[in-house]
């Protein structure tokens, strides 16, 4: 039979405590050093070792309650235990990005906000109650409100990228009319292992933080590195992340011992005082130990020679900060003994309690804090007029202002007004991105913003999707409300992660407590005549309207993106949501419809106030539109505008064209209203054939009307990469086979006939 | 071993059906502990020119000589010190907390000062409002409905009522958390105010809101002056950590191994006087951090079981969700609460063992 690894580690710390020999216990040492090469004192340093035990009898309590079927999660922080010295050196309100190894961190950390229940909260949270305070029995992870550490459920380091984000926007409101959730002078921080360290994001993290501190912008960010040298079962080469950390460009390097109280401690001090006071990043590299494998599943045993489990074993640093502790006379074994019981008694009488907690029992209850809607909020803030004053100062004079004339103008113009008075409405907002400053973005979009709202609010980044959507994320986290700009949709899937599992799993994992509303602006999809390739046509937003949470608005006419664009920056504002902004670049200068000149694409600007209904889309109907109904979006309405109109002058089809709008929610009731209306639908979607809107829709049609079931069919988007050249629009909808399509439908051919 | 956490009740629970416990019939002086604290008692009474506490208790009626601080202090902590001496040793004491002035019983009981010194700081501490008078006052008003059940209107209701009383320019205080009850306190205006702008509710026998008489604005700035005297008048006291944890009316724990003697100081004569006393955080933490198998609410009297039964039904400990689940728990062979002050409840607490 195995050897149960957590009572031979258990075992070791009772029997160190019952054999030690000597030292005696002196009142003063409360009061002095440790030793002589520490600032550590004995009364904190016998406080740091009580929040070790409480961490490690929280481990041996998780692995009990799984053995019982009680409890759900192992993963555990034995062997970590030494970064008990950042819960003490770290304030409560510094910003702090936890990894799952952290038991001993919190524990210390509760100390700093009497009425903490550090015990109670861990074990609620792994037998997820729905009492859990953190995520309300969603996932075992460490975090608290009230301790300012939001829940990471990250395994890979993916938080690496927010919390250089929220480093960035801690010193970033200077000249800024807002308050900031966090003091002025706090640090952030994040924690990680050694493994996690070489994965992109990580990469991307510190290359990020470089880059900022390395132009002397402030970054009070600690990075810390919980080495333990190993990844599940693979090495991390000897001293690779010393090799790899110390030299680092522009991030102090620091280094401590965390299997010693004391040095670990040192290290931490220095390390995070630089951080506050000279505002610049550091990398604390804690080296220590992984104890009772990777999870209660992982059996060592089968990578891992049972010698060398058992000198990792020895390095326990329970069995150090024991030994500290006694030799400086701090207390006696006997006392410490007692301590280690009596934590284990608590723990154990605790675990009794929360097993009985409630759980989550539907589905209703589990995704209630996953997508917010207070629709009166939304359309109060939506509507609140900009401030007169600033808004002069983002259009210059009264007679910059947009309604001073009535001259209809195309979506990047009027996307930029609307980013004017968004700004001058929203004291908070930050606009960032590849090129969106001076240049002003590739299609002009935010020309001029820079200039009038300021660097501070309107900036350049780096080339990295993951560090804008990052920024954009811890920004969020104190309090800013960002609209970063992904340059091309293409570009958004190598930092996809960065709002599937990372922004929009927040409010779901945190309960609500916190929410990083955003406004992600991208520029989408084909139809560039030919011009730019896959990279720079893509219009895969799939990827999007899998993510749980997420609204994802599509407008296409000028007047609806500023309407819309308006109503998401209220519905991240009150909701806390995550909006993606998908902006149609083949529509940005388009002005005219029909013919050339006929400048009926264009729009008038929609006066501050005016706002589109969430979730609602739009009818335009074609001589009462009786005949036929084509659901679009994007490219797809200005196609099917054009075809509506050739198919009732050249073949007297009436069509209504329905522009859904919002991709995510669907608008399900008007899709399943207007399909009623003509019992004939196209579905037209320059999205993919597999897995597009042209699949939800249906889906929404066949789920709702069944017996009713309209003619249907789709024109889509071929299963393919878009190619360079003419060629793009052989496997894209065009106006003749949205047309040729149609008639079918109309003569009974094509897709589910027989209405 | 069963593990119990230990709650000292503060002003208001000596009352009339408590006169004569000290006697040898009644519940503390029947105690084997309470000759001697009874007598060390009145020794320090009389050295100091007030009345003893044996006299005040064995009075024919009781009246407001009882109610006025000095006097009040000194029998409320002795009955405590008496009952936490009483408990059986055959029960592991988790944890003590205390409500407002039970905060003092608290310390002693948990070995911060001895019996003397820490009826001297009770003592003094009362002492001190008859020497500044009283200063304001304190209103009690319940944010539960009769049911026990925390009602947001309530809730919202008394906040609103703080910042009206507050907008006129009066000075008016959350003073102590309670658990379904919150008393709230101020200059003598202010209390006024509240009396008038909080809604009348019943709960039980009672009608509410109402001033809590003899009482100043307890653990509000206004106590500035009575904290800064007793932090003069209880420099000498020899202050130690705690030999069983002690949690505070912050949820804060100090822990006998760390505590720090001057931080016992600085908190006892300065926060806990001048900032509002959460004693359902106290419980809260005393459950879910020291999960003890029950609670025994030291003497006198057992008013304070009220707050704490409300506190568990919020906490939802042990299962109890409602009044009903609580009266019935307690009526049951294993209650989660034991009164000192009822004497079947004492009994089991005395004999400890298995009976708990």
């Amino acid at each position: 039979m195995a050897v149960d690894r957590s009572a031979v580690v258990d075992q070791t710390v009772t029997d160190l405590l019952e054999a030690w020999e000597g030292g005696a216990v002196d009142a003063a040492a409360l009061e002095r050093t440790v030793h002589g090469e520490t600032s550590l004192i004995g009364r904190v340093a016998l406080e740091l070792l009580e929040s070790q035990f409480v961490a490690r009898h929280l481990d041996l309590e998780a692995r009990a309650l799984k053995r019982r079927d009680e409890g759900y999660y192992t993963i555990g922080s034995c062997g970590h235990e030494g970064n008990v010295v950042l819960g003490r050196l770290l304030r409560a309100s510094d910003p702090t990005f936890l990894h799952y190894r952290s038991g001993a961190l919190m524990a210390e950390r509760a100390r700093h906000v009497p009425g903490s229940t550090p015990i109670f909260d861990v074990l609620l949270s792994l037998v997820a109650s729905s009492e859990d305070p953190v995520s309300g029995g969603r996932h075992k992870v460490f975090g608290s409100r009230r301790l300012w550490v939001p829940p990471q459920t990250s395994t890979i380091a993916s938080h690496l990228p927010k919390a250089v984000g929220c480093a960035f926007a801690v010193d970033r409101r200077e000249g800024m009319d807002m308050p900031l959730e966090v003091p002025e002078d706090s640090v952030v921080a994040c924690t990680f292992g050694d493994a996690s360290v070489n994965h992109a994001v990580a990469q991307g993290a510190f290359n990020a933080a470089s880059w900022t501190a390395f132009q002397n912008l402030p970054l009070p960010l600690l990075f810390v590195c919980e080495d333990n040298h190993v990844g599940i079962s693979v090495r991390t080469p000897e001293n690779w992340i010393f090799h790899r950390f110390r030299e680092h460009p522009s991030i102090a390097y620091f280094h401590g011992d965390g299997l010693d109280l004391a040095s670990a401690w040192n290290a931490a001090y220095a390390a995070t005082e630089y951080v506050r006071t000279r505002r610049r990043p550091a990398f604390l590299h804690l080296e220590v130990v992984r104890l009772l494998g990777h999870a209660g599943s992982d059996v060592e045993t089968e990578y891992r020679l049972r010698e060398e489990i058992e000198a990792n074993e020895r390095l326990d640093p329970l069995l150090r900060s024991i030994g500290l502790v006694l030799s400086a006379g701090v207390a006696s074994p006997a006392e410490l003994r007692g301590l280690y019981e009596e934590v284990r008694r608590r723990v154990q009488a605790a675990a009794r309690e929360v097993v009985c907690r409630p759980r989550l029992t539907s589905a209703a209850q589990v995704m209630a804090p996953l997508a917010p809607h207070d629709a009166d909020a939304v359309a109060v803030e939506a509507s609140r007029p900009p401030d007169h004053a600033e808004r002069l100062k983002l259009f210059g004079s009264e007679a910059g202002l947009p309604e001073a004339s009535d001259r209809p103008r195309h979506l990047a113009i009027q996307l930029n007004r609307a980013l004017r008075d968004a700004l001058a409405a929203h004291p908070e907002m930050l606009l960032f991105g590849e090129d969106v400053g001076r240049k002003g973005g590739v299609y002009h979009v935010t020309t001029g913003l820079t200039e009038k709202a300021g660097v501070n609010r309107v900036f350049n980044t780096l080339l990295d999707e993951t560090t804008i959507l990052g920024l954009a994320i811890g920004a969020a986290h104190v309090g800013f409300l960002p609209v970063p700009e992904i340059q091309y949709l293409a570009y958004y899937h190598n930092a996809e992660d960065q709002l599937r599992g990372e922004a929009c799993s927040l409010q779901f994992f945190s309960n609500d407590q916190f929410r990083n509303p955003m406004v992600v602006r991208i520029a989408s999809y084909g139809y560039q005549r030919g011009f730019g390739g896959h990279f720079h046509n893509d219009s895969s937003v799939a990827v999007l309207r899998d993510l749980p949470g997420i609204v994802l608005a599509s407008p296409a006419r000028p007047d609806d993106a500023v309407r819309m664009l308006r109503t998401c920056l209220a519905k991240a504002k009150v909701d806390g949501t995550v909006v993606c902004f998908l902006e149609p670049i083949a529509l940005y200068m388009t002005k005219d419809l029909h013919e050339p000149g006929d400048g009926s694409w264009a729009t008038t600007y929609p006066p501050p106030g005016d706002f589109a209904e969430f979730g609602k889309g739009r009818v335009d109907e074609i001589e009462g539109g009786t005949d036929l109904t084509i659901v679009t979006y994007a490219n797809g309405v200005y196609l099917s505008s054009r075809a509506a109109r050739t198919l009732w002058q050249e073949h007297g089809v009436r069509a209504r064209v329905v522009d859904l709008l919002w991709l995510a929610p669907l608008d399900e009731d008007l899709i399943v209203e207007q399909a009623r209306a003509t019992g004939r639908v196209l579905v037209v979607d320059e999205g993919r054939r597999t897995a597009g809107v042209n699949e939800a829709v249906c889906t929404v049609l066949a789920r709702r009307l069944h017996q009713d079931m309209p003619s249907l069919d789709a024109v889509c988007g071929e299963d393919t990469y878009i190619p360079l050249g003419p060629a793009a629009n052989e496997v894209l909808p065009t106006e003749q086979r949205i047309v040729e399509a149609s008639l079918a439908l109309m003569a009974g051919r094509g897709g589910r006939s027989g209405a | 071993m069963k593990r119990v956490a230990l709650v000292c009740p503060g002003r208001g629970t000596y009352t009339r059906s408590e006169l004569g416990i000290f006697s040898s019939s009644g519940l503390v002086g029947g105690a084997p502990a309470a000759p001697d604290y009874i007598q060390r008692a009145d020794r320090w009474r009389a050295s100091i020119g007030r009345t003893p506490v044996s006299e005040l208790d064995s009075k024919e009626r009781f009246s407001s000589v009882h109610l006025q601080g000095e006097n009040a202090a000194a029998l409320i902590f002795t009955a405590g010190a008496v009952d936490a001496r009483s408990v059986s040793e055959d029960l592991e004491v988790v944890c003590v907390c205390g409500n407002s002035m039970g905060w003092y019983t608290a310390l002693h009981v948990a070995g911060v000062l001895g019996f003397d010194d820490g009826l001297r700081l009770a003592d003094t501490m009362g002492g001190l409002q008859a020497e500044e008078g009283v200063v304001g006052g304190q209103v009690i008003v319940p944010v539960v409905d009769s049911r026990w059940r925390r009602d947001p209107a309530l809730v919202s209701a008394v906040d609103d009522a703080l910042a009206e009383v507050s907008a006129r320019g009066h000075r008016a205080f959350g003073s102590i958390e309670l658990g379904g009850y919150r008393v709230l306190a101020g200059d003598d205006e202010a209390v006024r105010l509240l009396l008038e702008l909080l809604p009348s509710q019943r709960v039980g026998e009672r009608e509410y809101p109402f001033q809590l008489l003899g009482h100043s604005a307890f653990h509000t700035p206004l106590m500035e002056r009575t904290s800064q005297k007793g932090q003069g008048a209880l420099a000498d006291l020899p202050w130690r950590a705690p030999k069983v944890s002690l949690v505070d009316g912050r949820g804060h724990v100090f822990r006998p191994l760390t505590a720090s003697p001057r931080e016992l100081f600085a908190y006892t004569l300065g926060h806990q006087v001048t900032a509002t006393y959460e004693f359902s955080v106290s419980v809260r933490v005393a459950l879910r951090e020291f999960a003890p198998d029950a609670l025994v609410l030291l003497g006198p009297g057992d008013t304070l079981g009220g707050a704490i039964g409300m506190t568990l039904v919020e906490e939802g400990w042990s299962g109890i969700r409602s009044k009903e689940e609580f009266a019935e728990r307690q009526s049951s062979d294993a209650p989660v609460l034991y009164a000192m002050g009822r004497a079947e409840q004492r009994q089991v607490v005395v004999a400890g063992g298995a009976d708990l």
